[in-house]
């Protein structure tokens, strides 16, 4: 008896764990994606927090593929797995997933620990963001993509527009007085009973050459003349090795009003050695591909920078700060110690489209800078003597003035010429 | 009437003048504009031109020339951290890919050592002001993946959500170096040592609520 109820139970609990697997089964092949607003939107949260660094919920790429539709593409099951181990479903040998895993480049998909309800919610939000999609996107389109070129654009027209009209109703009111001068001419002339002085007046023309003749206008032009020609002759002299306004045209049609100015990429970014070396140095190709990789890829002046990479051939920039051998100037010890901001020097960078050179970069202006500039101090222990000591002078007092620059050498020629 | 289309034509001619944006403008003594040796970042490659400095020997003129073969990257080895004691060690011998590996093995040797550096508040500025150039414009000013560039180069996280958020220090001293799915490699723009302190304030922006 005992040994039949042995028996039994082994053959009930196998058939309960085959009832259970086939439960389970079936209703795993049967379950609905749900459209409830609390699993979407616990969906949304883990979907945000998890998936948003290698998915996007379009058909683009970003790292992984575009998940987009994928509820109706592949069956819930094989999703769960996917997510739980993708690297057990690609070795079980699913096409599919070995399709996939061989499509990007045999990048694995990270494991996740998620229970099949997270993965069901995730799902479930990927479906209703799929179906909704076109409405966002249309939406979303202008809004982020042209908008702060469009406000530009409209400024300049609406500028552009005034000065226009405000040269038509100019036009409108010359016309005007003419038409009446030449109407009432026309009636004074008709009308017989005026008196020859008036006749005069109404038939005289306006002579210009007694004007040109006359000695006032001759000494004026001349006078104006000596001057225009005196300043070019004298900013052309003055301006002699300066090179001030110079706005090459690069290989690469570049702009820093694009990348410091509407991006806020940082200076430091691609000028690597502004904070550390002598110079603030050109950035190699291989800085441009940590966002080109994938951004603008086929613009021709992208082009160039690919080229440049698969040719070994670097790119020739046209260098536009260019100081004599015979100054010595050194970014970091202005950049890092002085603490400048890289704009007082190179001006309004972020929004040149075009580099140009905004300072005279003369040794007056160098100078001018040194006698006016407080030394930087903070977080700086090398500089605490001096700071000390210069705050007050030989017979005790007070004194109110920072330490300048000039005042620890900044002027001594042998600072920068060596 | 003569007179009048005299001064049209030389007002015309005068407004007509323009500045040159490719022209340096005159330079006396050009010898001391442009650099007789040869230097990396002025070079002239024309060589008709009277300043010509470029090295003919080199592919492309180049006067910048790579290291030879066989010179020892300075990460090979050991790296001072000043006169602290801390070393940084070369721990480069982890595969880029060791995620894992370097999560779980790879320490700051920045907090480390704390009779120097205990100003560990200076160390966090230090690695703010860092983050602010080299990381903000992707991964936002808190960390949340919001940067301008990040938003249209897409897939940046968010460091104080999911998974992102229990990423070790060394995982996040790997990643900045390495790279790590869309984001390439930064070791040629920050040095090993300012790495660290990115990841004093990475750390910082994780825990944040």
């Amino acid at each position: 008896m005992s040994y039949d109820y042995k028996v039994l139970r082994k053959i009930s609990a196998k058939f309960t764990v085959l009832t259970l697997i086939l439960f389970s089964f079936s209703f795993s092949k049967g379950q609905t994606i749900p459209t409830d607003d609390a699993v979407i939107s616990a969906g949304k949260a883990l979907f945000e927090n998890n998936c948003t660094q290698c998915h996007g919920v379009s058909d683009d790429v970003v790292v992984g593929p575009g998940l987009k539709g994928v509820h109706a593409r592949r069956p819930l099951p094989w999703l769960i797995k996917w997510i739980k181990n993708s690297t057990l479903l690609i070795n079980s040998g699913d096409a599919y997933a070995n399709e996939i895993y061989n499509k990007f480049g045999k990048t694995q998909m990270q494991s996740f620990d998620f229970k099949d309800a997270e993965i069901i919610s995730i799902v479930a939000y990927i479906k209703s963001e799929s179906e909704k999609v076109p409405v966002v996107a249309a939406a979303a389109v202008p809004q982020g993509g042209g908008g702060v070129q469009q406000v530009s654009s409209n400024d300049g027209v609406s500028n552009n527009f005034i000065l226009v009209l405000f040269v038509l109703v100019l036009v409108i009111i010359l016309i005007v007085l003419v038409l009446i001068l030449s109407i009432i001419t026309k009636y004074l002339n008709s009308s017989t009973n005026i008196s020859d002085i008036d006749k005069e007046v109404i038939e005289s023309k306006f002579d210009l050459s007694a004007v040109y003749n006359s000695k006032a206008f001759k000494g004026i032009a001349t006078f104006a003349f000596i001057l225009v020609i005196g300043k070019a002759c004298l900013d052309g002299l003055v301006g002699i090795g300066i090179s001030q306004g110079y706005a090459p045209t690069q290989p690469i049609a570049f702009s820093h009003k694009l990348h410091a100015g509407e991006y806020k990429i940082g200076c430091n970014y691609c000028h690597t050695g502004v904070y550390k070396s002598k110079s603030a140095s050109i950035p190699s190709a291989n800085i441009c591909m940590n966002c080109h990789n994938a951004i603008k890829q086929e613009s021709p002046e992208i082009q160039k920078i690919y080229k440049a990479i698969s040719t070994g051939r670097p790119i020739e920039w046209v260098r536009v700060h260019n100081l004599p051998d015979l100054a010595n100037f050194n970014h970091a010890t202005h950049a890092k110690v002085g603490g400048i901001e890289c704009q007082q020097c190179h001006g309004p960078i972020e929004t040149m489209e075009v580099v140009q050179q905004y300072s005279p970069l003369t040794m007056g202006w160098c100078i001018n800078c040194h006698r006016e500039t407080a030394v930087n101090g903070k977080d700086n222990h090398y500089y605490d003597a001096l700071m000390a000591a210069h705050t007050k002078s030989q017979d005790g007092n007070a004194v109110k003035e920072p330490m300048k620059v000039k005042d620890i050498g900044g002027l001594e020629c042998s600072k920068c010429h060596y | 009437m003569k007179n009048i289309f005299i001064l049209i034509a030389t007002t015309i001619t005068l407004f007509s003048c323009k500045k040159d944006l490719n022209n340096t403008g005159t330079e006396y003594a050009n010898e001391m504009y442009h650099s007789e040796a040869y230097e990396p970042l002025s070079q002239i490659v024309d060589e008709k031109n009277a300043d010509y400095n470029s090295n003919p020997n080199n592919p492309y003129k180049m006067n910048m020339r790579k290291p030879v073969t066989n010179t020892l990257k300075i990460s090979k080895f050991n790296f001072n951290f000043g006169n602290s004691g801390v070393v940084i060690p070369a721990t480069y011998h982890i595969d880029k890919d060791s995620f894992q590996l370097s999560g779980r093995t790879l320490k700051n040797p920045l907090k480390l050592k704390s009779t120097f550096l205990s100003d560990s508040v200076a160390l966090l500025e230090q690695g703010k002001v860092l983050y602010t150039n080299f990381c903000k414009h992707c991964h936002g000013e808190n960390g949340q993946g919001d940067g301008e560039v990040g938003k249209i180069y897409k897939g940046v996280p968010s460091y104080s959500k999911g998974s992102v958020k229990m990423d070790t220090e060394g995982h996040i001293w790997h990643t900045i170096t390495f790279g790590r799915n869309r984001m390439w490699s930064h070791a040629s723009q920050i040095n090993p040592e300012d790495r660290w302190k990115i990841v004093l304030y990475v750390q910082t922006l994780q825990n944040q609520e």
